[in-house]
């Protein structure tokens, strides 16, 4: 029973890391898209986006399959409640990056346009957040998911800064207005994207340590 | 129950070994001793009964019956032992401790019934007279035939306790000496038994976690020093394996990683067992991490692990390719990379599949040289067919009766010759451009010193027409100290070309500069400066490749063929120099050619005046 158990855990793990693998590599695609103008980056993007949902799909069912039939305990428990948490965030990272595409898409059409010089910072923060929380996962490393639940903060405020930038920007040339919404809406979604990194980061820190940090992050800080 | 140590396990057997058969042994001998002591006493009693009873004949002959009891009274006070004398009727007629008169009938007392049966009586019991436990021997005395008297014996059995008392504690202080030495020896014997044992559990102990240094000492008896030789023996060889092993290991570590082809293995339950450096590089891995791991946790890349699985299961080899982002941090530029994927499934000594192996080759520059070659042939066929539809539309023309207007006529002709022209110089700059390739190739190009002030000024003159009609300006600057080693007529070429492209970009009235100088190191540095349109940053590494064009309508419609500029870096390659453009949108590009130093004859000729005759 218990080696059943342990085969089923192992095939759910593999599985996960291939959903995380197809989302990282989709942001890395509609993150390129946007800054390089390609439109058949962005088509692939939400071509992937399908496998994305099959897999999430594929995921929950296996996590439930898990639960019903071995009734886990302690650890493999934390695991698999884990996991049903990180693949609802990833699949939903999963959307956001196809409305990231999107725009990307409407974009590629238009003349170019000359984005705020922290866009790409964003870009780039919200990339790395969404690596290192699945390293922490991949690792099991509460560390370095402590420190994407730290980095989020910064990439709020970036998300901040935009909206006054895009504010100011409309205020002095509202011919570009839809340049400037564009580019609002794909810093909020870059946004969402690094929240949802928080709650992976924050599950994988659940499933090593067993206490939920969520709402309390800076108290469980100071412990460590 | 937890193993015993060997020392004790074979102590407490030997004290069980021993213990056991001395308590029998001793348990049975106080038996004996007791036995032996009453029976003992029972007789002397029963003798002094026969010696008393015979003198208490005597005194029965006569009828004063007062005497016996004095008698017994001297009697007694030789020894410890009680005498009675009792008549047939049960009445005490004489005793040695008590006046008999006190003294009940004694007719019911069961030695007394045994004596006046004629047996010897013998008992032991509580005696009410004196009030303490006693033995008793009664025997008939005769008178006649007739039993006149019993004669009764007794002795305290206290006496008797305290006697095998005293016996009993001399054995216990022999038997208490004699287990302590038997713990002593028996603790020294399994000591000695274990001693060599233990020593071997610590040099084994020793040798599983890997230290050959130290050898097994050969002590004790025989069996323990075979075995010990043995145990060396053993280490010996396994060190030798070790060795041989980790040898190997680093042979196979060292080659893995000096291949600038990556290699990545990984068992059949889809773990890494193998990542060469190349491969980590490759795709950023932290290699001490990952062996062991997932390969969906090592290698974060859905195209490789796919690729992995299918080699996982299929029977033959594989083959792949595949695009891999290259994110570079800060100033770099992000690049892409073409990775060839090789895999084969891994096969134990059965043949049995128990993983697989990909070889990565890294071909983004065959990619490249591939996609340049295929673009050179497209980009032939494109620039030939465009004059060659033109003249074909108006050969047509002609034939469909243009002809006959002889003013069209001419007009045509004279474009169809145009056409013929720019097809000819395209199959000229071709012809020139691979004639450059084979002579630097088989180095027949004849490079001597030269001034480059003579190659820019007649570079510049040649193009002077076609700058005046533009008006535009040529300044040449160049010191004659300037010299290279150059086929001039090449080296002409080149600068014609980059001056006639500087012509072409640039507006009317502006000024194209040459300069000649000596750089830093003796190289000579030709700049050509204009002050045309420029060219954006993501062309200018590119505008040296063969029919590479900014703007494609504009080269045309200018007259370029698209490879001016490859020849002028072909040119540049033959001499061993470098060229390369610097450029600003809107203010003009600035094309550079460096050309290596000469050797020694700027600082021999000199040196050679300067010496004394």
């Amino acid at each position: 029973m218990a080696v059943h158990l342990q085969r089923e855990i192992e095939s759910l793990k593999k599985k996960i890391l291939r959903l995380s693998t197809m989302v990282e590599e989709n942001v890395e695609r509609a993150v390129r898209s946007v800054e390089k103008r390609e439109a058949d980056l962005a088509d692939k993007v939400i071509d992937m986006d399908k496998a994305v949902d099959i897999m999430e799909i594929e995921v929950e069912e296996e996590c439930l399959k898990v639960l019903a039939l071995h009734q886990p305990v302690a650890t493999d428990l934390r695991f698999i409640v884990a996991v049903l948490k990180i693949n609802n965030d990833l699949e939903r990272i999963g959307d956001l990056t196809v409305n990231i595409a999107e725009r990307s898409l409407v974009l590629a059409n238009r003349p170019d346009f000359a984005f705020s010089s922290n866009f790409p910072a964003m870009m780039e923060k919200a990339r790395l957040m969404l690596k290192k929380c699945l390293d922490s996962l991949v690792n099991l490393d509460a560390k370095l998911a402590l420190e994407v639940c730290a980095s989020d903060d910064e990439v709020d405020a970036l998300y901040r800064e935009m909206f006054e930038k895009v504010k100011t920007g409309i205020r002095q040339s509202p011919d570009s207005i839809d340049d400037y919404l564009d580019m609002l809406s794909i810093s909020r979604h870059l946004e969402r994207i690094a929240d949802h990194a928080t709650n992976i980061a924050e599950d994988v820190i659940y499933m090593i340590e067993g206490s939920i940090i969520r709402h309390s992050a800076e108290k469980f800080k100071q412990q460590h | 129950m937890w193993p015993k140590k060997l020392i004790w396990q074979l102590y407490f057997s030997y004290l069980l070994l021993m213990g056991v058969p001395v308590i029998i042994v001793t348990w049975y001998a106080a038996d004996t001793f007791t036995r032996f002591y009453r029976t003992q006493m029972v007789e002397e009693l029963t003798a002094r009964a026969y010696l008393i009873g015979a003198q208490i004949e005597e005194h029965l002959k006569g009828p004063e019956i007062g005497n016996v009891d004095s008698l017994c009274k001297v009697l007694a006070r030789k020894t410890p032992t009680r005498f009675t004398v009792i008549a047939p009727n049960g009445k005490v007629i004489g005793d040695s401790e008590k006046n008999p008169d006190s003294m009940e009938n004694h007719g019911s007392r069961p030695e007394i019934i045994a004596a006046l049966d004629g047996r010897v009586g013998v008992s032991e019991r509580f005696s009410v007279t004196l009030s303490e436990h006693m033995v008793y021997v009664a025997l008939p005395a005769y008178k006649g035939t007739a039993v006149a008297a019993v004669v009764r014996t007794s002795f305290p059995v206290a006496v008797i306790k305290a006697a095998l008392r005293r016996l009993y504690s001399r054995i216990a202080v022999a038997v208490a000496f004699m287990a302590l030495l038997a713990a002593l020896v028996s603790y020294l014997v399994s000591r000695n038994i274990s001693l060599p044992i233990a020593a071997m559990k610590r040099g084994t102990q020793r040798f599983a976690s890997g230290d050959f240094s130290v050898k097994l000492q050969k002590a004790g008896y025989q069996e323990a020093r075979q075995l010990a030789d043995g145990l060396n023996e053993m280490a010996r060889q396994l060190s030798d394996r070790l060795s041989t092993i980790t040898e190997q290991r680093n042979e196979r570590d060292a080659v893995l990683s000096s291949m600038i082809e990556g290699v990545v293995a990984i068992d059949a339950e889809e773990r890494v067992i193998t990542i060469n450096s190349a491969a980590g590089e490759l795709f950023s891995i932290d290699r001490e991490h990952a062996k062991g791991k997932l390969i969906g946790e090592a290698l974060r890349n859905i195209e490789v692990q796919d690729f992995l699985n299918a080699t996982l299961k299929a029977e033959g080899p594989a083959e792949c390719e595949l695009l891999l982002p290259v994110r570079a941090g800060g100033a770099t530029k992000d690049s892409e990379l073409f990775l060839q994927l090789h895999g084969s499934a891994l096969r134990n000594g059965q043949g049995k599949a128990i993983g697989a192996l990909m070889v990565v080759n890294d071909i983004t520059t065959i990619k490249k040289l591939e996609n340049i070659r295929k673009d050179f042939v497209a980009n032939v066929s494109h620039e030939l067919r465009t004059p060659l539809t033109s003249i074909k539309g108006y050969v047509e023309t002609l034939q469909n009766g243009a002809m006959e207007n002889r003013a069209e006529a001419e007009r045509f002709l004279s474009i169809i010759s145009n056409q013929v022209d720019r097809i000819n110089s395209i199959v000229e700059d071709l012809l020139s451009l691979s004639r450059i390739e084979r002579d630097a190739e088989s180095k027949t190009i004849d490079l001597t010193p030269g001034a480059v002030r003579d190659v820019l000024s007649s570079a510049a003159d040649t193009c002077r027409h076609k700058a005046s009609v533009k008006g535009i300006a040529l300044e040449v600057t160049c010191d004659v100290t300037v010299r290279a080693l150059m086929e001039k007529p090449l080296l002409e070429q080149a600068v014609v070309n980059l001056i006639d492209n500087a012509i072409n970009y640039s507006e009317e009235k502006k000024t194209v500069r040459i300069r000649g100088r000596t750089g830093e190191g003796g190289e000579s540095l030709i700049e050509v400066r204009d002050e045309g349109i420029g060219i954006p940053a993501e062309h200018l590494e590119r505008i040296f490749e063969r029919f590479y064009r900014v703007d494609k309508a504009r080269s045309r419609k200018l007259g370029g063929t698209g490879l001016g500029l490859s020849i002028v870096k072909h040119i540049v390659l033959a001499h061993k120099g470098r060229v390369w453009a610097e450029s600003e949108v809107g203010t003009g590009s600035t094309f550079y050619i460096v050309l290596p130093a000469v050797p020694d004859e700027t600082n021999a000729a000199p040196s050679q005046e300067k010496r004394p005759a």
